[in-house]
């Protein structure tokens, strides 16, 4: 009877493999699909929006109005599809069950193409990802799939759309791979993999067998070359951080203004590119076409080095506003640019023989990737997809590795992150993701209880001395403001504040742990706490699940929990 | 499970329509890039036309760029690339299209342009010589002509009239019965040196038109390069007039025909009268030599001058009598002035001057 049971339950699992097969198959072709038909849309927006040869007055305001539409369509229809798209599908896949409402997939489409379309300094990829992700999840929403296959969706969408949109197979699994589950090990290679191949497939039947960016032969000439490339990882990194830090310096100035203007912002930036375009009319949009000529050698090194600052600015702009559009494919201009003027002035100084200046702007494009994206890996296997010759790779690998290092030691938490968590929401580490053990939400006190945020310090003080706790939690279990202790309180009343608020004296940088950080977490961040600890959301910052003090460790160790069992863990990370 | 089979079968569906709905629109996309690269290809026309060269690299990069796959926009490319002395990335443009079609003659014609600029003479013939080779519709001959004119003058301008020589013999084989064609070639076998196959030329030009001026030079040059100074001035008599270097060489043939104390069927005082007039030319204009410039070695040249006057004495001594003994040492002596004088005078010497070494190499006092 057993060996029966068993049996049915192999069968099923191998036919649910199977089904996953052929869905990964499906999703791979409708991303790739999906991706080419975003990149016509982009070609034909620009093209109706300016025309062939548009006016000044038509240059300027184009970017304008459009922004204005989407600006509207972005607060209120499509919330949740600004930027790029990847941060977005990272969250979704590590903090949502890789759950992505149908409606994200459609408004990333309109908006981008119309952002983009109309000049803004945006990248097609990051939306592509996105929209190929959102495919795969309302699919496997559809088809009922359980949360955890659902969840395997995510990245093998992902890596369809990025393989269409850019032609590079083996950089879209390993951008899937590196990016969105952040783990090379993963299980899900084979689906990606048969993704990726389908969506280029049908990309290339439609297409045609193009590539991306015609590419001469190139080549390191001579050993001492090698010089020159690490000069171009060094200067790749301190752009990438420039870009980093302006990124999200500006979307901090645009995020700390008045909500009323959200709607307003993308607009703001349309002025500001609108005023560029009438300038420098080769940063609109995607900009492949100027990619192609830095690394062809169609380039002037003053119109490069005027291209690579103009490129960055417009980008930080077009971004920071709230409009739709990606990081990626500026990434690789700036790169080209920067990588051509390197390129150029070591053929000029060089006392050995050089390469062509569109050799150094090729391996540009992957050092400001691998700096900005800080995928190396993805960056290394794209651009050999591009020019598809080994001989390139070691002046690749040196830029990359020096532009990679020189990012992540002064801006240690990659861009996507940081975006993230602008947005107030923290994705667990790699440590943490699949760890198995004791966690916040085991021994949390769901419970949790606040202190109102407009209660006189003085009426909080008495209360708190009442009840005998050491902090409060200030605010309400969806915004939490902080958390106030008993020597702050003390400290406002001796300084003659007892009518102030507690809100107006609380400090909005606080101590917390997620409830899927380890107890060992928790008992760090708990001893250099006030005693309490807020458990909070990583999709919310603000929002708590529950606290933590030394009496539910206490309580937690006395139930006689300090081990598990191994077949515990399940339930606890799923 | 049944539910599942029947949503897959539905996402295949989906799919297909999907797959036909993307591939109209990449169509219509297709359309669109390609008239808007047609549109930019007609302005970067206009701008070339109009002498703009950077506007028309500008619109027909746009034009390339917006159809990739169009060989006459990068063709074009690579031209305006090329004049704007832009030869890297014209090359580049060209590679590209060498890549996909090495036998293309237009590619490696452009090829051999831009590298008959710089310095890789060699890569330049090579590029000709598989344009050249290249598949050339019958239609195209003409082109093809040009081309093969185009590499001799290069290989001219070398100095490599043997590889000249063998392509003017290949062109030679397919000329067609056309008086400028035949002239044109005729001109270029006198420039690789190949007078006789240019005189045959240039006598096939006239059989058609005996009156074309260019073909009557040209026939007078190859006859004077010959050495058959007769036929020479026959032909150089009925060209143009307003040449001022076949005047000249008209005047050197009349005084070669009349001035050769050598010549057959003379009386015995003319041709006395003839050397003494050659000789007196000879000093008088090594007298000049020998003023007028630092001349090295200047012992050479007055030794002939007092092996001149020595001579002028002996001449002089036979007055009445028979010089036919002093006649070969006459023009012997007259031949070494000029020989000698030429490097180093040459502003100096006049038509006679030249016609006088002519007559001694004519009548093979030529020293190896």
């Amino acid at each position: 009877m057993t060996d029966g049971r068993t049996g049915d339950v192999q069968r099923l699992r191998l036919r649910e493999n199977q089904m996953f097969l052929a869905l990964s198959i499906i999703i791979g072709i409708l991303a790739g699909l999906a991706a080419v038909l975003f990149s016509l849309a982009i070609d034909t927006a620009d093209y109706a929006l300016f025309g062939l040869a548009p006016s000044s007055l038509r240059t300027f305001f184009v970017p304008v109005l459009v922004s204005l539409g989407t600006g509207v369509l972005l607060s209120t229809v499509f919330r949740g599809v600004r930027g790029s798209g990847v941060p977005q599908t990272k969250a979704a896949f590590h903090l949502q069950g890789g759950v992505i409402p149908a409606r994200v997939p459609v408004g990333k489409f309109i908006t981008a193409v119309l952002c983009i379309g109309s000049g803004h300094s945006m990248g097609r990829e990051g939306p592509s990802v996105q929209i190929g992700a959102g495919i795969a999840s309302v699919i496997g929403g559809w088809l009922r799939l359980s949360p955890a296959r659902v969840k395997e969706l995510v990245p093998v969408g992902a890596a369809g759309a990025l393989a269409a949109a850019f032609n590079t197979p083996i950089a879209a699994v390993l951008f899937a791979l590196e990016e969105i589950i952040g783990d090379m090990n993963a299980t899900l290679l084979g689906s990606t993999v048969v993704a990726s191949v389908a969506a280029v497939v049908v990309q290339r039947s439609i297409l045609g067998n193009e590539p991306l960016f015609r590419v001469p032969e190139y080549a390191l000439v001579h050993p001492a070359e090698l010089i020159g490339y690490a000069i171009l990882g060094v200067v790749g990194g301190v752009m990438s951080l420039a870009f980093c830090k302006a990124l999200l310096a500006l979307r901090g100035v645009f995020q700390r203004m008045p909500m009323w203007t959200v709607m307003l912002q993308p607009a703001m930036g349309g002025v500001v590119i609108g005023a560029v375009l009438l300038f420098v009319p080769e940063i609109k949009g995607v900009g492949y076409e100027y990619v192609d000529q830095a690394l062809n050698g169609g380039l002037l090194v003053r119109t490069m080095l005027l291209l690579c600052v103009v490129k960055l600015a417009a980008t930080v702009v077009s971004y920071c506003s709230g409009n739709a559009g990606g990081i990626f494919a500026p990434s690789l201009y700036i790169g080209a640019m920067a990588g051509g003027v390197i390129g150029t002035i070591v053929n000029h100084l060089a006392l050995f023989p050089t390469g062509d200046p569109g050799a150094y702007a090729l391996v540009g494009m992957g050092a400001l990737f691998a700096g900005i994206i800080r995928a190396p890996l993805t960056s290394v296997f794209m651009i050999f997809e591009i020019t598809q010759d080994y001989q390139i790779l070691v002046p690749l690998m040196v830029a990359n590795m020096l532009s990679f290092v020189i990012s992540r030691r002064y801006q240690p938490i990659p861009i996507y992150e940081a975006l993230l968590q602008q947005d107030q929401i923290h994705l667990p580490s790699v440590a943490l993701r699949g760890s198995v053990g004791w966690t916040a939400r085991d021994v949390m006190n769901a419970e949790a209880r606040f202190l109102a945020a407009d209660r006189p310090v003085d009426a909080a003080r008495e209360t708190m001395r009442e009840e005998g706790r050491p902090a409060y939690l200030v605010g309400t279990s969806e915004g939490m403001l902080g958390v106030v202790t008993l020597e702050q309180l003390d400290g406002a009343l001796a300084s003659g504040r007892g009518e102030d608020t507690v809100g107006s004296i609380v400090d909005d940088v606080f101590i917390h742990v997620h409830p899927d950080h380890s107890l060992d977490t928790v008992l760090a961040r708990l001893a250099r706490s006030a005693g309490l600890l807020p458990v909070v959301s990583r999709l919310a910052l603000r929002r708590v699940e529950g606290v933590i003090t030394v009496d539910d460790i206490t309580r937690f160790a006395k139930q006689g929990k300090t081990r598990r069992a191994p077949d515990e863990f399940g339930g606890a990370n799923a | 499970m049944r539910r599942e089979i029947v949503v897959l079968a539905i996402l295949v569906g989906v799919t297909i329509v999907a797959f036909l709905v993307t591939r109209s629109v990449a169509a219509y996309n297709d359309d669109l890039r390609r008239q808007q690269a047609a549109m930019w290809f007609e302005t970067a026309q206009e701008a070339l036309q109009s002498g703009s060269l950077e506007p028309a690299v500008v619109t027909l990069r746009r034009a390339v760029s917006r159809d990739p796959e169009n060989k006459e926009y990068r063709l074009a490319l690579a031209r305006a690339l090329a004049e704007s002395r832009l030869d890297d990335e014209a090359k580049r443009v060209l590679f590209i299209l060498r890549e996909a079609e090495p036998e293309e003659p237009e590619t490696n014609l452009q090829f051999a342009r831009i590298e008959a600029r710089g310095s890789d003479a060699d890569a330049s013939r090579r590029y000709y010589e598989s344009a050249l080779a290249g598949l050339w519709q019958p239609e195209r001959a003409v082109e093809r002509r040009a081309v093969r004119l185009e590499l001799i003058d290069f290989l001219l301008a070398r100095g490599e009239r043997d590889r000249a020589l063998s392509e003017l013999l290949v062109l030679d084989a397919n000329l067609p019965a056309d008086t400028a064609a035949q002239v044109q070639v005729g001109r270029l076998f006198l420039s690789a040196g190949d007078p006789r196959q240019a005189l045959n030329r240039f006598a096939g030009a006239l059989a058609a038109d005996p009156d074309d001026g260019s073909a009557l030079a040209g026939a007078g040059e190859s006859a004077f390069a010959l050495g058959d100074y007769a036929r020479a001035r026959r032909y150089l008599n009925a060209a143009p007039r307003d040449d001022e270097r076949i005047a000249e060489l008209r005047e050197v043939t009349q005084f070669v025909l009349s001035g050769d104390p050598l010549a057959p069927r003379l009386a015995a005082n003319e041709r006395r009268r003839r050397l003494l007039a050659a000789l007196k030319q000879a000093t008088q204009t090594l007298e000049i030599c020998l003023v007028g410039s630092v001349v090295d070695p200047r012992a050479d040249l007055e030794s002939l001058r007092t092996e001149a006057i020595d001579f002028e004495a002996a001449v002089a001594a036979q007055r009445r009598g028979d010089i036919r003994d002093l006649i070969d040492d006459g023009v012997d002596l007259i031949y070494r002035i000029e020989r000698s004088i030429e490097p180093s005078c040459r502003s100096v010497t006049t038509s006679l001057d030249r016609a006088l070494l002519l007559i001694g190499r004519l009548r093979g006092f030529e020293q190896p």
